[in-house]
């Protein structure tokens, strides 16, 4: 005995209807893996170094070196301190010519004495 | 008779007297020919004299007169220094007024002098002034030592300068260990120096002719020593402080080369 037409037709649509469901089953794990990448960088990225071992995912880790890295964007300020500083102990050192500017006939001073030694 | 007797009496008087008188006349003139070839040898023999004297006296007068120009020229060196004090110029100046009395004097007595005996000892006084072995080294030395403690006066003065502008660097945070080094040398040689120096002109300035040779010889001999070796530290001490302010001007033009390149390096930054 034959089937009717319309229950195969039923038939095929439910088996497409489960094949589709099997397959948005088997795709949603990944979904949720890039969340949580997601959240942890943004946990390493609030400073938190604990970050590093609370999760052991490889990407994670890489994700993490290199925030660190990163960081170094404040570096080239420190420099622009120390010049800073530089100017400000260039203005505290003395004129030494202007110290020493009184003293300047000393050496006269010497010759003339050694001078007065010849004629002893 | 009687009257022939006396009249042969009186002619014979008449004829005796006269040949007697001839005859004293003649003895005299003897006389007085020898005694003029007497007083031509005399007379030679006090020009001679008299010559020698006058040499002797020349001498002596010239040699009182290039005393009295040493003197003088002690006295020029004492008004033109800046450095002696007041009263070691004017003890100095004393002592040399009465070098210059005794020789004026001696010069008078020497041309008073009509015998080379009494000449011979005012010529042998001449000397015994000392001028060249007392009075000028005790003049000089005088000098170099009021000189010497100015001089390192003027050197600690100097030092204390350095000494400041030290601590300027180091507070702006300069490494400065070897200019306190140089400094510290150099307070010890300014130190020595004046130390050396300074008693010497209380040493010597006391002395007189008569302490020659002893013990004048002696002390003059340590204070030219004393004063050398005063010269060579204060030389020292100039060298020190000299060594100091290079090291200094070193720190800072490095500084400045640093800086430049710093502001360089930001200028190609930015």
């Amino acid at each position: 005995m034959r089937r009717p037409a319309i229950t195969s037709n039923v038939s095929r649509q439910i088996v497409t209807a489960v094949a589709a469901c099997l397959v948005f089953i088997a795709c949603a794990p990944t979904t949720g893996t890039t969340d949580e990448t997601t959240s942890v960088v943004t946990e390493v990225g609030s400073g938190g170094k604990a970050a590093v071992g609370e999760d052991a995912n490889p990407s994670t880790s890489a994700t993490t070196d290199l925030t660190t890295e990163t960081t170094p964007p404040s570096e080239p300020e420190e420099p622009t301190t120390t010049t800073s500083s530089t100017t400000t102990t260039t203005a505290a050192v003395p004129d030494l010519d202007e110290e020493l500017s009184e003293f300047e006939d000393l050496e006269a001073l010497l010759d003339e004495l050694d001078d007065l030694l010849a004629d002893l | 008779m009687h009257r022939r007797i006396t009249i042969l009496a009186l002619v014979m008087a008449l004829v005796a007297v006269p040949t007697a008188a001839l005859a004293l006349d003649d003895d005299v003139t003897t006389t007085e020919t020898d005694r003029a070839s007497t007083d031509v040898a005399s007379d030679a023999e006090t020009d001679r004299h008299r010559d020698r004297l006058d040499r002797l006296k020349k001498r002596a007068l010239e040699a009182i007169d290039r005393q009295l120009e040493v003197l003088g020229k002690l006295l020029n060196a004492i008004d033109e220094n800046r450095f002696i004090t007041p009263g070691h110029a004017g003890r100095l100046q004393g002592d040399i007024h009465n070098a210059q009395a005794g020789l004026n004097n001696l010069a008078r007595q020497i041309e008073a002098a009509t015998t080379l005996e009494e000449l011979r000892p005012l010529i042998e006084a001449i000397p015994g002034f000392q001028i060249g072995h007392v009075m000028v080294p005790k003049t000089h030395q005088v000098i170099v030592s009021d000189a010497m403690v100015a001089g390192a006066g003027k050197l600690e003065q100097f030092a204390d300068r350095l000494e400041e502008v030290i601590a300027r660097f180091e507070e702006a945070g300069y490494d400065v260990d070897e200019a306190w080094r140089l400094l510290e040398a150099m307070e010890d040689h300014i130190a020595a120096g004046a130390s050396l120096a300074d008693p010497v002109a209380e040493n010597v300035i006391g002395l007189q002719p008569e302490d020659w040779p002893d013990p004048a010889q002696g002390i003059l001999a340590a204070g030219r020593a004393d004063l050398e070796e005063a010269g060579e530290n204060l030389r020292a001490a100039h060298g020190n402080g000299k060594d100091i302010v290079e090291f200094l001007r070193g720190l800072h033009d490095a500084t400045d080369v640093a800086t430049t390149d710093a502001a360089g390096s930001d200028a190609a930054g930015s």
